[in-house]
């Protein structure tokens, strides 16, 4: 089962992504900064990283910059997921490398959706 | 007889000498030489001589004494017919200028004393005439029997001798007989000897006459042309002060009264008025007067009821003529106003003449007829002359005044004008900025120094190629523009304008509005209008950061909420009951309620604050419609509302020009809100016309309407009405200014009607301009 590595500092928020990915089988490793993130990437090397846009000591946009940065990591898929849902925005994002961008609120069933979707175009 | 004849000769020799007569003979009296003389003649004729000598020298003395010429011919005819008898006796003197002769004879007078009687100076005939023609005696001793005949008749005997100053004939001297006794040899002596003393005497008093007289008529004549003189200098006078009265004074009433005062005062006129010709209507307007009973009517303009070719006026008028009247009622051409004047009878009527026109009349009256002389019309006639370049000079003084006047008032207003313009250019917050035509700023006022951050003195007549280097390069634009402008003025459209938002090298965030001063094709300048809008961006950025702050604040227990929800619902928690599953259904909507409004705030307060761009392509709108109208057709099943969906499009339509995203929200929005407030089993129709250069869609419902009294501010945010039928269901009252804000963006229209009666439903329509490339096609 795919292993996803998510970043988000409010935990409420965390814990129902990370119950919501749980419950339709995926592996789970979660991060509470950017930094957390970018770390915890390299480490554990997940199919599919989920990151918050504001997030204390490393943004979002700077952790998935530093992600695609680093040769070993740069070929995994990341997917923002923001209260931002200005163009600008998910234009800033895509242009730190990322493939997906939901906004919040969300509701599970379209986030567990767009994850099978984004781990189905990249798993090859 | 020989003897007598010579002492005769002799004396008369000595008396025809003594031209000069009476005196020089009375001293001949008293020489003691010349007495002695005769004494020392021979002794026969000794005493004849004297006798004559006595006659003579009597003779002498009395013809000496008379002073007058009719003294001493009475007296000459009356020594005479004391020496020589005569029935006739006659002296007569002779005009050598006229050729005439003036018989002078005694006749009887009332008592004993007779008196002399001239005849009238007449060509000579007959005796007189001979005596003339020969100057010698004439002796008829018997007309009977001489072949000369005496003149008158009646005369038997006739001596006739001519009166002889030097060579000069000064007359004749006629006696004549009736008797039959008649003249001797002795009577034509002494005749002749007297006759020197008779000529000098009433030639010498014939001269003193003439000098009398002609000094009499020098004196005379002097006299006449004294008075012609002093005349003539009280007209020069008269017309001088008339002359310096209307020429210095400009106050042309006062000039025109004061020289009809003078006119009437020299020639005597007891009324005079100026008459001028209104050019505009051609009527005759009362100017001037003088002598009349009301005061009001010495002065000022005003019509008399005449026309200027009416009445004697008229006449003068169109003859350019004076004229003297005796009596303007005996004249044809008098026309009598409705105020009759007893004072007028006797007139004089001048043309006022300014080079080809006749501007006015001047007219003065005399209550007696013919009172007034020629000459006095002559003077009538020269003041008019000096009155009509008067008032030529006053019309063309007070023209020029006028105009002056109205220059300066246009001046000061313009003045004014130019001050209050400069006073509200300094006190607009907004700086402004003038250009000339040459490209240099001659117009900066102190707002324009304070948001530019330069003093007016640096940059005021600076050129226009200076100013990248004061500004920073964000004007380089700017500039640009200006100078396109004034290099081909011919290429500016009306209404363009140049806008731009500069941020300045001092961090200033400045709008600027440029526009060129276009006169009739000249490039005359521009004008600027700077707005500091550092502040109001910095606003709008903060503004921007809350919403977003805001929505994303919200966002996140939103998230929350709806996601432990959502997995509540999904059973993750364990199953649910019927009731736990109903409430979770309304905490779900209620957020998805409260996710759309952070939606709608954060999107309005971006398109409100221009922060939204429009990527406008051709766009087919029926696409978008069936987009739209599948998208409810799905809520509706979703919420299994039944509710009939209709679209109606011609198959061919043009394609509009707008944002695809935008487009659809629009159409979206609106599909949505006659889902909402149509009832299930309602019926829903977007219709879409294609029209001149746009295209119409209107979403047609048969939901609860719109009541009329809501229907104006329907487009407002936040508004919902009233309608309990419409507040009944959910709604941010965000949707609609929304949808309004993206058709304007579009250049589009958009409206609604409704009836406002539940089941009628309502309209709701706007429109998008086709693309170019279908408007042009189509």
């Amino acid at each position: 089962m795919a292993k996803i590595l998510i970043a988000e500092d409010e935990r409420d928020i965390r814990d129902l992504i990370a119950f919501t990915l749980q419950f339709n089988g995926y592996e789970v490793v979660t991060a509470a900064d950017g930094e957390e993130a970018v770390a915890l990437a390299l480490q554990q090397k997940p199919d599919l990283i989920l990151l918050d846009v504001r997030m204390p000591r490393k943004t979002g946009y700077d952790a998935c910059k530093a992600i695609k940065a680093d040769e070993k990591t740069k070929d995994i898929p990341v997917m923002f997921l923001s209260a931002k849902g200005q163009e600008a925005e998910i234009q800033a994002g895509m242009a730190a490398g990322a493939s997906e961008y939901l906004i919040k609120p969300f509701a599970p069933d379209a986030l567990t959706a767009r994850v099978r979707t984004v781990l189905a175009k990249f798993s090859k | 007889m020989s003897l007598e004849q010579s002492v005769l000769l002799g004396i008369g020799l000595l008396l025809t000498g003594l031209v000069l007569g009476v005196m020089v003979g009375a001293s001949l009296r008293r020489t003691s030489r010349l007495r002695q003389s005769p004494a020392s003649l021979a002794p026969a004729v000794k005493d004849q001589a004297s006798r004559a000598l006595q006659i003579l020298t009597d003779f002498s003395q009395i013809v000496a004494s008379p002073r007058g010429f009719d003294d001493c011919a009475k007296t000459v005819l009356e020594q005479v017919e004391r020496l020589v008898a005569a029935d006739r006796l006659e002296v007569a003197m002779w005009e050598a200028g006229e050729g005439t002769l003036q018989h002078f004879r005694l006749v009887p007078g009332l008592g004993s004393e007779r008196h002399l009687e001239g005849g009238l100076p007449r060509q000579p005939s007959g005796n007189p005439a001979k005596l003339v023609q020969t100057r010698t005696p004439l002796f008829i001793p018997d007309t009977q029997t001489s072949p000369d005949k005496p003149d008158p008749a009646g005369i038997r005997s006739y001596i006739g001798i001519p009166l002889l100053v030097g060579e000069e004939l000064v007359g004749v001297l006629e006696a004549g007989r009736s008797s039959t006794e008649s003249y001797t040899a002795k009577d034509l002596e002494i005749l002749q000897l007297l006759s020197g003393q008779v000529a000098v005497a009433l030639h010498s008093r014939r001269l003193l006459a003439e000098t009398s007289r002609m000094n009499t008529e020098l004196k005379r004549r002097d006299t006449t042309r004294t008075a012609e003189l002093r005349r003539e200098k009280h007209i020069t006078e008269t017309l001088l002060r008339v002359l310096s009265e209307v020429s210095a004074s400009l106050d042309l009433d006062r000039a025109l009264n004061r020289t009809l005062a003078l006119l009437n005062e020299v020639i005597g006129a007891e009324q005079g008025s100026i008459l001028l010709v209104n050019a505009e209507d051609g009527s005759l307007n009362h100017r001037a007067g003088y002598g009349y009973m009301m005061p009001d009517r010495s002065s000022g303009t005003r019509p008399i009821g005449l026309k200027a070719n009416e009445g004697l006026a008229g006449w003068v008028i169109k003859n350019r003529q004076a004229v003297l009247i005796t009596d303007v009622r005996q004249d044809e051409r008098w026309v009598e106003l409705p105020v009759k004047s007893p004072y007028k009878r006797s007139a004089i009527a001048a043309p006022l003449t300014v080079g080809e026109d006749v501007i006015g009349i001047i007219m003065v009256f005399h209550h007696t007829e013919g009172f007034f002389t020629s000459e006095n019309m002559s003077m009538v006639q020269a003041i008019g002359g000096q009155v009509a370049v008067a008032i030529s000079n006053a019309q063309l003084y007070g023209l020029t005044r006028d105009q002056a006047e109205r220059l300066r008032s246009m001046l000061r207003s313009q003045q004014v004008e130019a001050s209050r313009r400069q006073a509200i250019l300094e006190a607009v917050a907004d700086g402004v900025l003038v250009t000339d035509a040459s490209n240099k700023i001659n117009f900066v006022n102190s707002s324009a120094e304070r948001i530019l951050g330069l003093e007016a003195e640096a940059i005021r007549g600076q050129s226009l190629d200076n100013f990248a280097g004061l500004f920073g390069k964000a004007t380089l634009a700017w500039t640009r523009t200006i100078r396109a402008w004034s290099e081909s003025p011919a290429k500016y459209q009306p209404g363009e304008s140049y806008a731009e938002q500069l941020t300045l090298e001092n961090e200033h965030v400045v709008l600027v509005h440029l526009a060129p001063v276009i006169w009739q094709g000249e490039f005359l300048g521009t004008v600027s209008i700077f707005r500091d809008i550092t502040r109001e961006v910095e606003v709008d950025r903060l503004k921007s950061e809350f919403v977003a702050t805001v929505s994303h604040e919200l966002r996140t227990p939103m998230t929350s909420i709806k996601g432990y929800a959502d997995l509540l619902m999904m059973g993750a928690a364990g199953a649910l009951n019927e009731k736990q599953t109903h409430f979770l259904k309304i905490i779900g909507s209620n957020t998805e309620r409260l996710s759309s409004l952070v939606t709608d705030l954060l999107d309005l307060s971006r398109i409100e604050g221009g922060r939204v761009s429009l990527s406008l392509q051709p766009l087919d709108l029926r696409e978008v419609a069936e987009s739209a109208i599948g998208e409810i057709a799905r809520c509706s099943q979703v919420d299994k509302k039944a509710m009939e969906l209709k679209l109606d499009a011609p198959a061919d339509l043009p394609r509009v020009h707008g944002d695809a995203e935008r487009v659809r929200q629009i159409l979206g929005n609106l599909l949505e809100n006659s889902y909402r407030y149509t009832p299930e089993k309602g019926c829903i129709t977007v219709r879409l016309l294609p029209l001149d250069g746009e295209i119409q869609a209107d979403v047609i419902d048969n939901g609860v309407g719109v009541l009329p009294a809501d229907q104006a501010r329907i487009f407002e945010r936040f508004f919902r009405g009233d309608n309990p039928l419409v507040l009944a269901t959910a709604g941010t009252g965000l949707g609609l200014p929304i949808v309004k804000q993206l058709v304007n963006m579009h250049k589009g229209r958009i409206w609604m009607k409704s009836s406002g009666v539940a089941g009628e439903g309502s309209i709701f329509s706007f429109t998008l301009p086709l693309h170019q490339e279908d408007a042009a096609s189509s």
